[in-house]
Parts: structure tokens; C-alpha cells; sequence
């Protein structure tokens, strides 16, 4: 999987039209540039070497941690993605965690009433959450709660005018945390909550809900029952789904003008920085990848079943 | 589906109980779906008719953030473009990109799976493995990479989103393929070496197509809502107006900032919402008609109201009173169980009545189909809907209960009565400890204190050892599980406990081992037991008395001795016939005929087309159970005295 990221990452570049000078210079000075500094920019990458040549050095290269170095910051795109993934991080995984605790919760108790008002009026608001784009999402929220109610700051992780240190640090954090990461767990909510709710019908459905109902145990209990197994899909869907959440942070991110790996995309996108783009690329994949890894470990723990099937 | 699957519980299933609303849900859902479509509907006609009623080029510019006017519907932004006339392009390409993307990507996607599930092989492994690996990569900065270096334009976009898109519906696909490929009429089709491409056509393509549809509803929403996503990023076509570019410019520009917000973002924003959930609409309308099984129900809330229990102290008396005092029977009377929500009604249960005595085992008896799992769940309150319990009246203890009232039963279920389900394995709750399911089952009557003692005595009852008790249940074997469900079904000290095919999963000495288990607890506890199979010699070996089922009724009910020996009834007879006898040198006969169809019975008796000792009169009179003593026959012709 690793390999294969590394693959687009390499490939992408040498098949797009034009020379690789083109992409690796800022755009403005290219054109101007004669053709002995394009063959020494080519040189300085190692660019006239063998396709084959050049993708073992790349290799090489990126096995020492080395993403090349940004046109448009002129700083190594290492140490910029250093700067930014904590924010992307925090951004992502604490929406991860509320759109999978409110979307099952509500999940759970749709699938428990279905086919009641309730039921079906849960399913309409949640498919036109699911429905709205995410920028739009977060410009209304940043226009209602910052423009017009001036409740939250307009856009940011922390002051910069007044440094806050301490327990006010972590305030000014979360404050500003919760415009982006309440669009994010908006954004989310929807595909959880369908999953929590087809796990659920579908668990609902099973002889051992049934034979709990015969028991005489109480609702509540023969609810608990069917949760704990609706569990594992959803846990499922939100891991796998980390890939579409982080895609949607970059949006969240250009909205809200959030310092993380996200508007570094988009920033560089603007500029034609491409080293940048593809470091972020790199990192955010290996990222995704690892928590999909460890979800796959995880499972069998998690669901007896999925250990059964493993262990026949 | 029809009707008679539930009315038949039998293989690998306890009913599976009631929807919350007599209406079927697929009505409900036609609604959304034509609502979805009519939004979706709405955008084409938008994108189709944009020259015509936009009025003026999108592109030209004029008077900056002009208010909505004649000229200008919905104003005009930053630079003078004509917002209504964006509006109504912009549709075009989400419209475009939407379609057009999902096309090529369904296209892709079921060329890989059907390939792949017929030819299996490298073909598969390589194919599927880009599929895992599309799916898990951060999507949308998948696209962007890809989107920046192949540059930016419509047909760019189509061409990266439809390389990103075709892996989910591959999957889901295949999976469907892999189900149907599985299925018995596609391997004798393949067994019988059909080519492959028939068998593709005639049999896959034909099933999968539901799934396809829904499939490419999701992917144009998918597509609609990438294609925003990226121009909203400034990827998009800088040659064409679309609603993400639309929405890019206005938060570049500070739109929010400037009062012409409700103009410049709204519309577009709305566009996009209206499009993409009138496309979620239509989709689970499809889904829900590709999968049958969404439209059954399962358990809902209102039928399960919380029942406050004055049982303990009942326990603590009847624990205390075993083989003291003679306790009541059971007494079940009038019966009816109907299935179905139009005429004719499907009426599964006929004004049936049992009396089951403390400590008696009574064998119910029929085939497939006669009503005796009907019978169960009526008992048990677990008729799902569309079934009902029109009538029937259970006394227990000079208390009357009213089964056709959910509430009132359900006061009964794992206190008065207790339930063996077939399938012990399903039965179970897959992630938890045997023990804890047991003393939940305990904890709903008497003292908490009591509670785990109770617990252990009727698991060792049984013969389940206490590292047994702390296993899940898939480290126990078929036999264990059985037992370890009748301890929990047994452990309230249940005045009867009703056996559905309880040991019809087992293998034959286990079958007979569990049940001498069953009968000894029921007789040590002074339950009664009600022992529901279709395997009489089985069922003979431990009843003290048999009732026989056919079509919904009780034809005949006596002692075993007398049933075995010198049965009346013809369906009796033709059913003891039907066993092989190792013995006797009779070969075993079948009943000639088929089980009725309850939906249309025969005017009269319905056993009368396949009875032997038929008469005339057979066919319009309804036979009456007659009782003799302690033996009753429902039969005119053999049953009078």
C-alpha cells in the first residue's frame, strides 16, 4: 500500500505535460529562467538521470524523511508538514470521535423506532446534513457564530495578537476548535449514522434479540444487546472513512483559514507549489493507512465473531 | 417474498417480530423517492433550459454587487456577473460532470467485478487490491494531486473522479456477485458447463442490475459534491462557471463580509443540497427495492413496554414449594393467529386449545407450515407484524391473560413462560459470556443478591461446567449451547417452558440426551413442558401426551400411548406411516399431496384431498374435535364412537 503511494507520488509528476523544471520552479521566475539554469535545476534533482535511476534515489530519499523543499516557503516541506499535522490531527480526530458517538447514538435509536415519525424525521435531517456541501456547511456556521452572533473567532487555531499560555492556552484552542470541527463532525454524521442504523436493523433482526425479548428482558436491556454488535460497523465505517475526513478537513481548513496540512494543500495548490502538495500527499496517505492498519488489528478484540471466522 | 416464509419458523429462525405501523414501509419510502426525484428532475431542467431562461451571458460583467432586479434576478456580484445566469450554468456542470463521471466509473466498476467473480485469478487479486487501496487513500487530496498535475478542466475532472470513484461500487459489486455466484441455480448453471458469458448475462447481470442503479445514483452524488469540492479548492475549469467556482470566489472575495451573501452563496449552496439529497432520495428508494430484505421488519420499540414484575416473591415460593404441593395447569384456549395485511388473510393458528398440567411433557406435532411455531410465538407474544393475535386466552393460576394484548403477555415472557428457541447458536449473544447472559436472564425476577447463585444452580443443572460458564459461545459445542439456553429459559422456574424444534440442529444421541435433560429439569422444577417438533418417534419417547397439527388445528390429542397405538385420526395414521420402523416390516409411506395453502383451504376438512377414508360429506362440514375421555379427534368419518 505504502508502495503504491509512493508510486503516484514518484509517477504523477514525470507524466504530466511539460518539463519537471516547470513544476519545480515557482511559476513566476520559470518562464524567465534560460535553459542552462532549467538543466542545473534539473541537475540539482537529479532529474537527468534514468526514470529507474531516479526513482530508487527518490526512494532513498524519502526512506531519510526527505520531501524536497518548498518553492514557495523556501523551507524544507519536512519541517512545514511538522508544523501543521498536529493541528490536522487534533482537527480530525476529535470530529472523528463526536461524529461517531452522536451519529451512532442516533443511529441506534432510529433503528430501534424505525418506521416512526421520529424515525423517518432523523433520516431527512440527516440526509440533507449529508446532502449540503462541507465549504457550505462551514461558511454558514462561520457566518451565523462568527460574523453575525461574534460568539467565536472568525478563523485561526490560536491568538496571535494576544499569546495565551496555560489554561487559557488550551481554551483559546478548543474555542477555536469547535467552528471546524462541529462542520467536520457535521460533514461526518451522516454515513455513520447510516451505518449505525442498517448495523442495528440488521442486528435487530437476529435470533439472539429475539430470544432476549422471550427472556423478558426490559427493552432497555434487549436494546443494549443488539448495540454491542451493531458496534463493530460503525467503528468500521469511521475508521475507513478517516480518508474522506481528512480530504474534508482540507476544505474545513481553506474555510476557516485553519493552520493545518490541509490549507497547506490548498495554499500550495494556489501557488503551483508542488513539493509541498506532494509531501502532504505522502504523509496524510501514511497516516490513513497506519489507523487502517490498526483498525484491522484491533477487530478481532473487538468482535468475537470476526475471531471465529479467523480462527476456522 | 410471500407470506408463508412466516409463517414456516422453522429452519434457523425464532419469528422475527413486528414492525412498529400496519403500513408498509416500501409505501413510505415511495414518497421520498419521487420526491428525489422530482429535485433532481428540477436541477436538469435548470441545466437543459439555461439559455433559454437565463437572459444574459454569465460571463459579462457589469455593475458591481447590483441588488436583484428585472435585468438581474438574483443580483450580481463583485465584478458585475449576472448571478442568476451563474446559477443556471453552473447547473450544467454539476449535471454534466455528475452524470457523465458516474457513468464511466459504473461502467469500470462492473467490468472489474464481473470479470473478476467469473475468472477469479490474478485478474482478481489485482484488481481488488487497487480497489482496497483507492478506498483507503485520503480521497479528495488524492484528486487534488492527481487534479494538479493533469491540469484543470471539465473533462480533467471527469477523468480524475472517475479513476478515484469506480472502487466502491466494485466492491459492493462483487460482493453481490460473490452472493449470487454461491447461489445453487448459478452453480448448476456453471457445473453444467455453460459459457461464461451466458452465464453472466442470464443470471448475474439480470440481479446485480438493482444494485447497479442504486450504485450510480450514489456515484453521481458523489461526483456532484467532488466536482464543488475541487472548483471550491480553485481546480476547477477556470473556462466554465460552476456552482463550486461560484461558491470559490465568494469566500476568496469575503462574500459574508458584503451584504450580497443571500445572493452570491445561497442560491449555488442550496443548489448543490437540493441535488444531492433529491440523489440520496432516489437512492435508498432503489436500495431498499434491490435488497428485499430492508422492507421486512424487525423488533421495534412500542411493543416492548417495560414490564414492572411482582414475580420474586413468587420464585422464592415456588422454589420452595417443588414437589410439595400439586401446582395448576396451563390452560391456553381459542387461539387464532392470522398473517397478512389483505384478504384472504392467512390464518396460521384456528381456535386452538391446550391444557398442559405441572410436570407434564405435551408433544405438539405437525409438518412444516401446520402453525405449531405460530403457535410458539403467540404464546410468547413474538407474532411479527403483519401477523396478529386475533384471540386467545391463557389462565395460569386463576389468572387470566389476554394473548392478543401485547402487554399483557409480555408480563408472562421468561417468568411464567420460558422459550427454547431451535437454533441454539443464533440464539446467543455472539459477544458475550454464556454466564452473564444467564444471569440476565435471572436478574429480571427476585433479589439481586440471589441473582448469580440462581444463575450457577441452573447451569450446573445442566451439566455446564463453571469454565464452561465463562466461555462465549462459540467455544462451546452445538450440544452445551442447547443446554446452556435451556438453563436460561429454565432458570425463573417457568410454569411452562415451550420447546420450539429445541434439538433439531443437534445430531441424533445428542438430540435424545438433551431432551431426557429437558424433560428431567422441566419434571424437577414442576414445569410443564411443551415439546413443539415434527419428529414424532422422537418426540413419543418422553411425552406423556401428543397433540397432532395439521393446517392450523389440533386434529387429534391424547395420551401418547393411545396416539402410538390406536390413533383415529387419518392424518395420525398416515403420519405414524410416514416413519420408517425398524421392526416392523411396513417400508414407510409418504402422505400423498402437499401441505395445504392456508391462504385458500378447502371448503370442510382440510385434510379431506389427501384423507383416505374421504366421504362426501368431508368437503362441506368442518370437523369439531371431539373429546372422548382423555382422547379427542377432530374426524366425522373414523372419529365417532
Amino acid at each position: 500500500m505504502l508502495f503504491v503511494a509512493i508510486v503516484v507520488n514518484f509517477t504523477l509528476p514525470r507524466l504530466a505535460p511539460g518539463s519537471a523544471a516547470d513544476y519545480l520552479l515557482p511559476p513566476e521566475s520559470a518562464v524567465a529562467r534560460s535553459a542552462g539554469e532549467r538543466l542545473k535545476v534539473l541537475r540539482q534533482f537529479g532529474l537527468q538521470r534514468s526514470l529507474p535511476e531516479q526513482f530508487v534515489r527518490y526512494v532513498v530519499r524519502l526512506a531519510h524523511g526527505d520531501l524536497l523543499v518548498s518553492v514557495r516557503y523556501g523551507r524544507p516541506v519536512r519541517t512545514l508538514l511538522a508544523e501543521r499535522l498536529p493541528w490536522t490531527l487534533l482537527l480530525v480526530g476529535s470530529s472523528l470521535i463526536v461524529a461517531l458517538l452522536m451519529g451512532s447514538a442516533i443511529g441506534f435509536a432510529a433503528a430501534w423506532r424505525r418506521g416512526s415519525p421520529r424515525d423517518i424525521g432523523s433520516m431527512v435531517v440527516v440526509i440533507l446534513f449529508d446532502s449540503m456541501p462541507v465549504f457550505f456547511v462551514g461558511m454558514m456556521l462561520l457566518f451565523f457564530f462568527s460574523v453575525k452572533l461574534r460568539w467565536l473567532p472568525l478563523f485561526g487555531a490560536v491568538n496571535f495578537v494576544h499569546r495565551a499560555s496555560g489554561f487559557a492556552a488550551v481554551r483559546e484552542v478548543l474555542r477555536r476548535l469547535i467552528l471546524p470541527a462541529g462542520t467536520l463532525v457535521l460533514a461526518q454524521i451522516g454515513s455513520v449514522y447510516l451505518a449505525a442504523r442498517s448495523a442495528m436493523v440488521g442486528e435487530l433482526r437476529e435470533d439472539y434479540v429475539t430470544f432476549a425479548v422471550a427472556k423478558g428482558l426490559p427493552p432497555r436491556a434487549v436494546r443494549a444487546h443488539a448495540r454491542r454488535n451493531s458496534l463493530l460497523p460503525v467503528v468500521t465505517i469511521g475508521l475507513v472513512s478517516l480518508g474522506t475526513l481528512v480530504g474534508g478537513a482540507t476544505v474545513v481548513e481553506t474555510v476557516f483559514s485553519y493552520p493545518g496540512v490541509g490549507r497547506l494543500v490548498y495554499d500550495s495548490v494556489l501557488a503551483r507549489d508542488y513539493p509541498v502538495i506532494q509531501g502532504a500527499f505522502f504523509v496524510l496517505a501514511v497516516t490513513v493507512i497506519l489507523c487502517n492498519l490498526v483498525a484491522d488489528l484491533i477487530t478481532p478484540f473487538v468482535d468475537r465473531r470476526a475471531m471465529r471466522r479467523s480462527e476456522s | 417474498m410471500t407470506e408463508p416464509i412466516l409463517l414456516d419458523l422453522a429452519p434457523g429462525s425464532l419469528s422475527a417480530p413486528k414492525p412498529t405501523s400496519e403500513t408498509p414501509r416500501r409505501d413510505r419510502l415511495a414518497g421520498p423517492a419521487k420526491v428525489g426525484l422530482g429535485l433532481v428532475g428540477l436541477v436538469v431542467i435548470m441545466a437543459a433550459a439555461a439559455p433559454i431562461v437565463a437572459r444574459s451571458d454569465p460571463s459579462k460583467t457589469g455593475i458591481p454587487f447590483g441588488h436583484p432586479s428585472r435585468s438581474h434576478l438574483l443580483g450580481t456580484d463583485d465584478v458585475g456577473h449576472d448571478l442568476w445566469a451563474q446559477l443556471l450554468y453552473g447547473a450544467r456542470v454539476s449535471v454534466l460532470v455528475g452524470f457523465v463521471t458516474a457513468c464511466i466509473s459504473l461502467a469500470i466498476a462492473l467490468f472489474v467485478s464481473l470479470v473478476a467473480v467469473y475468472r477469479r485469478g490474478w485478474f482478481e487479486t489485482i484488481a481488488f487490491r487497487v480497489v482496497d487501496l483507492t478506498l483507503v487513500l485520503p480521497f479528495l487530496i488524492l484528486v487534488i494531486v492527481v487534479a494538479v498535475f493533469v491540469g484543470r478542466s471539465t473533462f480533467a475532472t471527469i477523468l480524475v473522479l472517475s479513476c478515484v470513484l469506480w472502487a466502491r461500487p466494485a466492491r459492493v459489486l462483487r460482493a453481490t456477485a460473490m452472493r449470487l455466484r454461491e447461489a445453487p441455480h448459478v452453480m448448476v448453471a456453471m457445473a453444467s458447463g455453460a459459457p461464461g458469458g451466458w452465464v453472466i448475462r442470464r443470471h448475474l447481470l439480470a440481479r446485480i442490475a438493482p444494485q447497479a442503479v442504486a450504485q450510480f445514483v450514489r456515484l453521481v452524488n458523489f461526483a456532484v459534491l467532488s466536482e464543488a469540492s475541487l472548483a471550491f479548492l480553485g481546480l476547477g475549469d477556470p473556462g466554465r462557471i460552476s456552482w463550486g467556482t461560484t461558491l470559490y470566489f465568494a469566500n476568496a472575495r469575503s462574500a459574508f463580509l458584503t451584504g450580497a451573501w443571500m445572493w452570491w452563496i445561497l442560491p449555488p449552496a442550496v443548489g448543490l443540497t437540493l441535488l444531492s439529497s433529491g440523489l440520496a432520495l432516489i437512492g435508498f428508494g432503489v436500495e431498499e427495492r434491490a435488497d428485499p430484505r430492508l422492507r421486512s421488519s424487525p423488533i421495534g420499540g412500542q411493543s416492548l413496554r417495560r414490564v414492572r414484575s411482582q414475580h420474586g416473591e413468587v420464585i422464592a415460593r415456588r422454589s420452595a414449594d417443588v414437589g410439595r404441593r400439586p401446582l395448576g395447569a396451563v390452560e391456553l384456549s381459542g387461539l387464532v393467529v392470522e398473517y397478512g395485511l389483505d384478504e384472504p388473510r392467512l390464518r396460521a393458528v384456528d381456535n386452538v386449545a391446550l391444557t398442559v398440567e405441572a410436570s407434564w411433557v405435551v408433544g405438539l406435532i405437525g409438518e412444516s407450515g401446520c402453525g405449531k411455531s405460530s403457535l410458539a410465538s403467540a404464546l410468547m407474544g413474538l407474532i411479527a407484524r403483519p401477523g396478529r393475535v386475533l384471540e386467545g386466552r391463557l389462565v395460569v393460576d386463576e389468572a387470566e391473560y389476554d394473548l392478543s394484548q401485547r402487554e399483557s403477555v409480555a408480563t408472562l415472557r421468561g417468568r411464567t413462560l420460558g422459550l427454547i428457541p431451535q437454533s441454539s447458536m443464533n440464539a446467543l449473544n455472539p459477544s458475550q459470556r454464556v454466564f452473564d447472559q444467564v444471569v440476565e436472564a435471572a436478574a429480571i425476577v427476585g433479589s439481586a443478591a440471589s441473582v448469580r447463585a440462581r444463575a450457577h444452580d441452573a447451569l450446573a443443572a445442566l451439566r455446564i461446567t463453571t469454565a464452561e460458564r465463562h466461555r462465549f459461545p462459540h467455544e462451546l459445542s452445538g450440544g452445551q449451547r442447547q443446554r446452556v439456553v435451556i438453563a436460561m429459559a429454565m432458570v425463573n422456574y417457568p410454569r411452562l417452558v415451550i420447546a420450539d424444534e429445541a434439538t433439531s440442529g443437534l445430531d441424533p444421541l445428542t438430540q435424545i440426551e438433551v431432551l431426557r435433560e429437558l424433560t428431567q429439569r422441566c419434571a424437577a422444577q414442576s414445569s410443564g413442558l411443551l415439546l413443539i417438533s415434527h419428529d414424532l418417534p422422537l418426540v413419543a419417547k418422553v411425552a406423556d401426551r401428543i397433540a397432532v397439527m395439521y393446517a392450523g388445528r389440533i386434529v387429534e390429542e391424547g395420551p401418547t400411548t393411545t396416539i402410538l397405538n390406536e390413533p383415529i385420526h387419518p392424518y395420525t395414521i398416515a403420519l405414524l406411516g410416514a416413519y420408517p420402523r425398524l421392526n416392523g416390516g411396513a417400508t414407510a409411506q409418504s402422505i400423498a399431496g402437499d401441505v395445504p395453502d392456508l391462504r385458500r383451504l378447502p371448503p370442510g376438512c382440510a385434510f379431506q384431498p389427501r384423507c383416505a377414508y374421504a366421504e362426501a360429506r368431508c368437503a362441506n362440514h368442518v370437523p369439531e374435535l371431539v373429546v372422548t375421555g382423555p382422547h379427542a379427534v377432530a374426524c366425522m368419518v373414523r372419529g365417532q364412537p
